[in-house]
């Protein structure tokens, strides 16, 4: 299958790993580009040191071009620093502004790398575009994780309409039924997030893997009250008694903020200067603004999302997840999920090509 | 273009127009739909008693000697219904196609069945796609978040809607909601579906009568200008974002009583809204595939477009699978 995605990237098949911080190890990113796709690493679960050696350990794994994603911010400079040291072949970027964005863009292709963006919104995609992004991902509102309102099935042509650079659809997207869409949509490719974390490489428990076999697509809720901005995660307790909880968790949003401090390694400062610098970011990449309650609900987040990804607690934790967990019945390899749906897309096309030839 | 939905409703495309309230599916629009080979439908509600409906099935033979169905909202209203004159009006009159939706069209299903008719439901979660074939429909159509009028409040999204919904039953599923070109089309096909049924696009067309003032305003809406209300009073429902509507959205989240919030979104209201163009005092329902429209066109030619959209779509996808 070749299209503008297989052809920018240089990858077989016009799949790519969705970056999801906590759950995208080395060793799955590198099961992702040797099946033949775009494996991506979330950047953002590392210090710099952390993300240099799980850069070189993806090297070791594969020869394969890979991705380190990167959602711009809070601490994101001396990663972002990383990533152009160390020539990683495709950089993707989420939030940030005009500012931020260019001059990473520029480093980027000053060494022969790519650039996705990742949008939520129609002027975004415009925006990233005018930026210089090689491509962008287009996240539909089935999305684990941050998106904004728009089902996939009008966002996709809208954004592919408006701008000229290659599309991927993120959300929803779990077999090859859904690649065929997202190409009849105008996309160039998909971005499988729920689905590639869902498999034998994965090294998150099993527990969590079982979650997403046995959810269906309506046990997930989208609220700004796990992180600060619209954010999908499953609709277990634990998700439910933060969206129960009335007034705002004052202590657990110091003692979060706390432990981001001593996680980051951050000094008082640091920590000050990060929270005024979320509060100036856009609220997602669906847009709006951060109030500071939605800041402290960032950090109080964070934890409670490694409580599920890292601690494979089901029980405490929020775990991010897309409404796709409703397609996921099994626990494949990578290369699995990826030659079936690849497969199963084409299926989906020779059975459309009999409907419209007669 | 074959499927078993152009099989099944004798159509030349899988298309259908999917019911307008307000009185915005005229019988103009839905003969030319038929016309057009897609499939046109009458919609009961908009007719006061079934002496209008019959009228309206009449006229719209007159104009067109193809299929067309008939839909019957069994949502909640403020008004009592006579629904099993309804049905009995059409069959009579010999529409064969009839199209529910609201709740389970159970006790209605065998008035249409014994009669030789056919029956698609609308649904919104694949175990209700279940119980409409165990009632015996012939078609369910599914109703995705995106979907203008009133997708249930599980928000699941077209491209995981459809799927979920085509797996759990044997009959032929119909995509409604999140469609209104060629590209939707095909994508509907790729995930399953074997027929699409569009809302907004058609009250985009010459034939009905939406006011040309709000049909101006709809061609500048974007993805973003939709929002869903009445999700407190179990009516949840997509609309355009507006000040009126974000002032009823305020007063659902506040708890405000029912009574209260209905005589601010009286269906008379909202019918005088749509042939004044006064959006200040009530909702106008859209669906997100709003932001895809920009033109008005006669309603012929939206379907012979996304034809011709769908085969170029098609043309495509053979060069990235050959390749």
């Amino acid at each position: 299958m070749k299209t503008r995605m297989t052809e920018l990237f240089g990858i077989k098949y016009p799949i790519m790993l969705a970056g999801m911080n906590w759950l995208t190890t080395p060793k799955l990113v590198a099961a992702v580009s040797n099946a033949g796709g775009l494996g991506v690493l979330a950047g953002a679960q590392y210090n710099p040191e952390g993300l240099k050696k799980a850069i070189a350990e993806i090297r070791v794994l594969t020869d394969k071009p890979f991705g380190v994603n990167l959602t711009l911010g809070v601490g994101s400079g001396p990663l972002a620093k990383v990533v152009i040291e160390e020539k990683v072949p495709v950089f993707n970027y989420s939030l940030g502004r005009p500012p931020e964005i260019e001059p990473l863009i520029k480093a980027v292709h000053a060494y022969g790398g790519k650039v996705i963006g990742t949008i939520a919104l129609v002027k975004h995609a415009q925006r990233s575009a005018q930026l210089g992004a090689d491509a962008l991902i287009i996240t539909g509102y089935e999305a684990a994780s941050h998106s904004g309102n728009v089902g996939a099935i009008v966002l996709v042509p809208q954004v592919t309409e408006a701008v000229k650079v290659p599309c991927i659809a993120a959300g929803g997207y779990a077999d090859g039924k859904g690649l065929a869409a997202a190409l009849a949509l105008g996309a160039e490719g998909v971005s499988m997030g729920t689905r590639l974390a869902a498999t034998k490489e994965a090294e998150v428990a099993d527990t969590i893997k079982q979650v997403w076999v046995k959810a269906n697509e309506e046990d997930t809720i989208i609220d700004p009250a796990f992180d600060g901005i619209n954010c999908r995660v499953w609709k277990n307790k634990a998700a439910e008694d933060i969206l129960k909880k009335k007034g705002f968790p004052l202590f657990d949003a110091i003692s979060a903020g706390l432990m981001m401090k001593k996680t980051l390694k951050m000094s008082w400062g640091q920590l000050f200067t990060t929270v005024r610098k979320i509060r100036g970011q856009e609220a997602g990449i669906g847009g709006g603004k951060r109030s500071l309650a939605s800041v402290m609900r960032f950090a109080i987040g964070g934890r409670l999302f490694r409580k599920a990804t890292t601690e494979g607690d089901p029980e405490h934790g929020i775990l991010m997840m897309g409404q796709a967990a409703g397609r996921i019945h099994d626990i494949p390899t990578v290369q699995e999920v990826i030659e079936r749906s690849v497969a199963e897309a084409q299926q989906a096309l020779a059975r459309m090509n009999k409907m419209a030839a007669e | 273009m074959k499927t078993r939905i152009t099989e099944l409703f004798n159509i030349k495309y899988p298309i259908i127009q999917g019911p307008l309230g307000g009185g915005m599916a005229p019988v103009e629009l839905v003969a030319a739909v038929s016309n057009a080979g897609g499939l046109g439908m009458i919609t009961a509600l908009n007719y006061g008693s079934s002496r209008e409906l019959r009228d309206a099935i009449r006229a719209t033979r007159k104009l067109t000697k193809n299929p067309f169905a008939v839909n019957v909202t069994l949502l909640p209203t403020m008004r009592r219904i006579p629904y099993e004159e309804y049905f009995n009006t059409a069959l009579e009159e010999g529409v064969k196609i009839f199209d529910t939706s609201g709740r389970s069209p159970e006790e209605f299903v065998a008035l249409v069945k014994n009669a030789g008719g056919l029956f698609m439901h609308k649904v919104g979660t694949p175990r209700h796609a279940k119980t409409a074939e165990r009632v015996g429909c012939d078609v369910v159509s599914v109703v995705s978040y995106e979907s203008g009028g009133h997708p249930l409040p599980d928000d699941v999204g077209a491209a995981v809607l459809i799927p979920a919904c085509v797996d759990s039953v044997k009959i032929p599923v119909v995509a409604a909601g999140g469609v209104a070109d060629g590209r939707g089309l095909v994508a509907a096909l790729a995930l399953g579906a074997e027929g699409v049924l569009l809302g907004t696009r058609f009250v985009m067309s010459e034939e009905c009568p939406f006011h040309p003032k709000l049909k101006e305003w709809f061609k500048t809406l974007t993805e973003k200008d939709t929002m869903l209300v009445h999700r407190a009073i179990n009516n949840n429902e997509r609309v355009v974002r507006t000040p009126f509507t974000e002032k009823i959205l305020a007063l659902e989240e506040s708890g405000a009583k029912l009574e209260e919030i209905l005589p601010l979104i009286s269906g008379d209201k909202v019918r005088n809204t749509y042939l004044t163009g006064d959006t200040s005092n009530a909702v106008v329902t859209a669906g997100q595939t709003v932001g895809l429209i920009n033109d008005v066109l006669p309603a012929k030619e939206i379907i012979t477009r996304m034809i011709a959209e769908a085969e170029t779509v098609m043309q495509r996808l053979e060069k990235i699978k050959g390749r």
